[in-house]
């Protein structure tokens, strides 16, 4: 299975996003529009998800272990939830703890975590316009030439 | 607990439909977005089959893209009026 994002030009800075289904505490499948960063050890949804999920704040466990460049001590809390990536290829799907950010400062948008992407074999090809998530029984390949590695990448399902 | 994977199958008819429209949106968003994001500095926009719906807030976007199609999410951003680096 192959799974693909694509990037958006922001004011020249070219993001990568990844759609996948989150299931809210009212059990429907919801669109999500993640960003896919590398960088974040677990999967966050951003602030507008509570009024969007009409979660109750009140009496929530907040958890304030997160840090990052916004500096340490990032208030969140977690609800079970699971997530769904979607191709034509097959579905995956995960399940779990999400997390939602309470300060609308943490982050705009929601982030895709390596609790999921760790799954996968991630490929960034911003000139390709490419975001791919392979699965274990995909393979890919990346030619290298005498002057160095070109940009020559395929994956079965690619070509 | 963090995520973890449970399932791997194959997608449904229905999976496979709704995947389309949101791949049709989403790379539809991917190739206007620098225009939108040079246009529509300090809205919200929303995009639904392959349309934009500009708002002055979050909730207005999304209503002008309910009224198109509402059984579906849009896809939603914040354009701010100044280019801001994420380092997330």
């Amino acid at each position: 299975m192959i799974f693909r994002g694509r990037y958006e030009d922001e004011v020249g800075l070219f993001r990568p996003y990844l759609t996948a289904d989150v299931l809210s505490p009212a059990n429907k499948w919801v669109e999500v529009d993640f960003l896919v960063d590398t960088g974040a050890d677990e999967t966050f949804l951003d602030f507008r998800f509570i009024k969007k999920f009409n979660i109750d704040t009140r009496g929530i466990d907040v958890k304030d272990d997160v840090g990052g460049v916004g500096g340490s001590g990032v208030p969140y809390f977690q609800i079970d939830s699971a997530l769904k990536l979607i191709s034509p290829g097959g579905t995956k799907v995960f399940k779990g703890k999400i997390n939602i950010f309470l300060d609308p400062h943490s982050s705009e948008v929601p982030l895709l975590g390596r609790d999921v992407l760790d799954n996968f074999v991630s490929i960034f090809d911003r000139k390709q316009n490419s975001i791919l998530l392979l699965d274990e029984k995909e393979q890919y390949k990346v030619s290298v030439q005498p002057s160095g590695i070109s940009n020559q990448l395929t994956a079965k399902g690619m070509e | 607990m963090a995520l973890k994977l449970v399932e791997s199958r194959q997608a449904t008819e229905e999976e496979i439909r709704k995947f389309q429209e949101v791949e049709a949106d989403g790379n539809w968003l991917s190739e206007h977005s620098a225009e939108i994001w040079e246009k529509y500095r300090g809205k919200y926009i929303a995009v639904i089959e392959q349309t934009l719906f500009v708002g002055d807030t979050l909730e207005e976007a999304i209503s002008k893209a309910k009224e198109r199609c509402p059984e579906r999410e849009p896809l939603v951003r914040h354009i701010p009026y100044k280019r801001r680096i994420w380092v997330l």
